[in-house]
């Protein structure tokens, strides 16, 4: 219905010049990420060290990968644990600053511009102001932990404090997550909270039984795409540990990228990333599968 | 596809040259990895002092975006540049990479510059030239060799009884004096430590080397990780790490460790240690009254002392627009231009108030003769020229890593073994089988594509 209107109320020359307008946009979705993505299907079963032509190979990558390549397994191990941290904590603390900012109070907005502001500190400029917060002699967080009198990990240079530390680094973005919920809590009608104040419910039934069920479907796209984005952790270990001590920090896509560009295994590498694409499809359509039982779409 | 976006790319690329340059007489030939505005590091009056003395070629040092600037570390950049064929003249290479770029058919050989010059580059030190030898060509020219000698803090050595002239020579020594000059307090925290073994720049093949180990067979077909004298080596390790109390409580005593004026080695919470030779730049700014010594790292007993070096050279990517103007390029900044920078270099230590100029070695001979006889032997202070001088003199016994078309691998793999077995994930034979296994199929693979393509 709607595209036949739009047919009809455009001429074929605009339909032209529309499509020209947007040719940009096309040729360089064409040339620099559709192409590539479809050619490291077929560089996935080839050795390919990219100066070289690639040689096929066929499923050797694969094989390879699952047999041969302990670092894989220790990547991919990694980085469940970091999604398995990094999402829900991250996804709670924005709830949480949510929530708090939603308040009506004077000048609320420079509030959350505060928390906000982390989420759009460049990703390498975050990496390396960490880098002060986790210092061993004078980093803040050392200070603070110093402060409560217990005594604080190496965190980045400890084996089994490095991954908990870059957890704890990816909640300082929190804030970007904030935002999405407040968008969520002001379509919350406020009839709804009026009425059950009538009836009675106290503050945390309201939150139980009005904010979260109506938040479901905010908290189903931030989880959705917190998996995805967790899944490719990279440059916080790129810049802050090159994936060690003792390649406690060396996550997947880390792997993938020496592969590709320390080691020049393209091939290797191209197959890495399909596996992994694979990997979050999988979790993607589990989640997709489970929303049904706990995502509420009634809103309006 | 990949031709169109070179066209593209061509294209633009000419059409910015057109706007930017004006037409010029001189060839250009452009250099990756070369900072003119690295303050006090004498780049600019060597890129001049070039352009002056060569009146058919200018050099232009070229930026490259996201990669600090000028620096070609950042490998993805030329790789690319190069498979697109639009490299730059010339480049900036960590010299252990070489082969594996030239094996892949990434650089030009400069054997014919050579011989049409009648150009000898056994003046260059034998490790730093060979390091750039390939399937029995040259791939580029050797810039500067680095050294790890052995430092050892004389005051701390007679606080505890040590002489301070008698270094450790044997494993055992070192072993035995770290003991002795580890301090403890009473909550069980160092407050200084002999040595660590991983502190410093030592890796793996500090002590394979100084146990005789080869790493890789002549050929450079077979990886010898798991040979007993590498296994010894990484058990020698291990054990230093148990006598300290393991690896995890020096890790949080090393995480303290500040720099410059709080160098470790300056404030004394380390006594000994393995690292690069121009420490001394450092130790001569931070604290030029500092009473120490270096010499070669202690090996085995009944073995000879040895060391490693790296470094880095310059090299002719495949694909270089002007290759003969290159090659002139890249000789004389190995040969003449060093000369150059480091008297720029010089002037801006002292400008700083700094009393020492330590110079960093040549690996062209004749070149680092020059340097140490005008810097070295002009610093009055004998602790500093000595400490100086023993760096120096471990160029003799240094070796190179292997030249291997898998360096990185083989780089990351050695690392990655000594991580697992100093922290008890594996025990060193364990984990040099596990590097041996993806070691040698990353050779197998290497040199089943080079005899299928030779």
């Amino acid at each position: 219905m709607q595209k036949r209107r739009m047919g009809k109320g455009l001429g074929r020359g605009e339909t032209i010049a529309g499509l020209l307008f947007a040719s940009p946009w096309f040729i360089g979705f064409i040339l620099f990420t559709a192409y590539p993505i479809l050619s490291s299907i077929y560089f996935s079963f080839t050795d390919y060290n990219i100066l070289s032509d690639p040689y096929w190979i066929g499923t050797e990558n694969y094989i390879e990968m699952f047999n041969w390549d302990p670092a894989f397994w220790k990547s991919l191990w990694n980085t469940f644990y970091y999604v398995l941290f990094s999402v829900p904590l991250g996804i709670s603390i924005g709830l949480m600053i949510a929530l708090i900012l939603n308040a009506d109070i004077k000048s609320i907005a420079v509030y959350r511009t505060m928390y906000y502001m982390p989420s759009i500190v460049p990703i390498v400029a975050g990496s390396i102001l960490w880098a002060w917060m986790f210092n061993p002699n004078y980093g803040l967080l050392t200070l603070a932990v110093e402060a409560i009198g217990l005594q604080a990990p190496a965190w980045l240079g400890d084996p089994r404090w490095a991954k908990p530390s870059l957890i704890i680094m990816s909640l300082w973005g929190a804030g970007g997550g904030m935002i999405i919920y407040l968008a969520g809590l002001k379509n919350i009608p406020k009839t709804y909270y009026e009425a059950a104040e009538l009836d009675g419910a106290n503050l945390f039934t309201r939150f139980r039984r009005i904010t979260l069920p109506l938040l479901t479907p905010t908290l189903f796209f931030q989880l959705i795409m917190g998996i995805i984005g967790s899944f490719q952790v990279f440059t916080q270990a790129f810049i802050m540990t090159s994936g060690g001590p003792n390649d406690a920090t060396l996550f997947y896509v880390l792997h993938l990228y020496r592969n590709a560009f320390q080691f020049w295994r393209m091939g290797y590498a191209s197959a890495m990333a399909w596996v992994l694409f694979a990997i979050i499809m999988v979790f993607t359509v589990i989640n997709w599968v489970g929303s049904r039982y706990w995502v509420h779409y009634d809103q309006g | 596809m990949k031709k169109r976006a070179g066209l593209l790319l061509a294209i633009v690329a000419l059409m910015t040259l057109l706007c930017v340059v004006p037409i010029q007489a001189k060839t250009q030939v452009i250099v990756w990895g070369l900072n003119p505005l690295q303050v006090g590091s004498g780049n600019k009056e060597m890129i001049d002092a070039f352009n002056e003395s060569h009146p058919d070629i200018e050099l232009v040092p070229q930026s490259t975006p996201g990669t600090n600037g000028y620096a070609t570390q950042d490998v993805a950049k030329l790789l690319a540049a190069i498979a697109s064929g639009n490299p730059p003249d010339v480049t900036w290479l960590d010299r252990f990479t070489a082969a594996q770029f030239a094996s892949r058919g990434a650089l030009m050989a400069i054997d014919n510059y050579v011989e049409m010059q009648g150009f000898d580059v056994n003046n260059y030190y034998d490790y730093t030239i060979n390091e750039l030898r390939f399937n029995g060509q040259i791939w580029g020219l050797p810039w500067d060799t680095d050294t790890r000698p052995m430092y050892w803090n004389k005051e701390v050595f007679r606080e505890v009884g040590l002489d301070p002239e008698a270094p450790p020579k044997t494993w055992d020594d070192l072993m035995l004096y770290s003991e002795k000059i580890t301090r403890v307090d009473e909550n069980g925290k160092f407050q200084r430590i002999g040595y660590i073994p991983g502190y410093g720049n030592t890796w793996l093949y500090l002590y394979g080397y100084a146990n005789g180990a080869q790493f890789l067979s002549e050929d450079g077909r077979t990886a010898l990780l798991n040979e007993p004298e590498l296994v010894e080596a990484l058990e020698y390790v291990v054990s230093f790490y148990e006598s300290l109390g393991g690896t995890e409580k020096v890790a949080a005593y090393q995480s303290t460790f500040q720099g410059e004026t709080n160098d470790p080695f300056l404030t004394g919470q380390v006594g000994m240690l393995v690292t690069v030779n121009n420490a001394t730049q450092g130790y001569a700014r931070y604290n030029p009254d500092l009473d120490y010594g270096s010499t070669l790292p202690p090996a085995p007993a009944g073995k000879p002392q040895t060391t490693w070096s790296g470094g880095w050279s310059y090299a002719i990517p495949r694909g270089a627009k002007h290759p003969a103007e290159a090659f002139e390029v890249i000789r004389w900044l190995t040969t003449e231009g060093i000369k150059v920078k480091e008297a720029g270099a010089a002037a801006y230590t002292l400008q700083r108030g700094s009393q020492y100029h330590i110079p960093f070695p040549a690996a062209y001979q004749p070149s680092n003769d020059y340097l140490v006889d005008k810097y070295v032997h002009a610093i009055d202070n004998d602790v500093i020229k000595n400490a100086v001088l023993g760096g120096l003199n471990a160029i003799e016994h240094s070796k190179a890593r292997p030249v291997s078309p898998v360096g990185e691998v083989l780089w990351v793999e050695l690392a990655r073994a000594n991580d697992r077995a100093i922290y008890g994930e594996m025990s060193p034979k364990q984990a040099l089988d596990y590097a041996q296994r993806v070691v040698q199929r990353e050779l197998d693979k290497f040199w089943r594509q080079f005899d299928r393509e030779n």
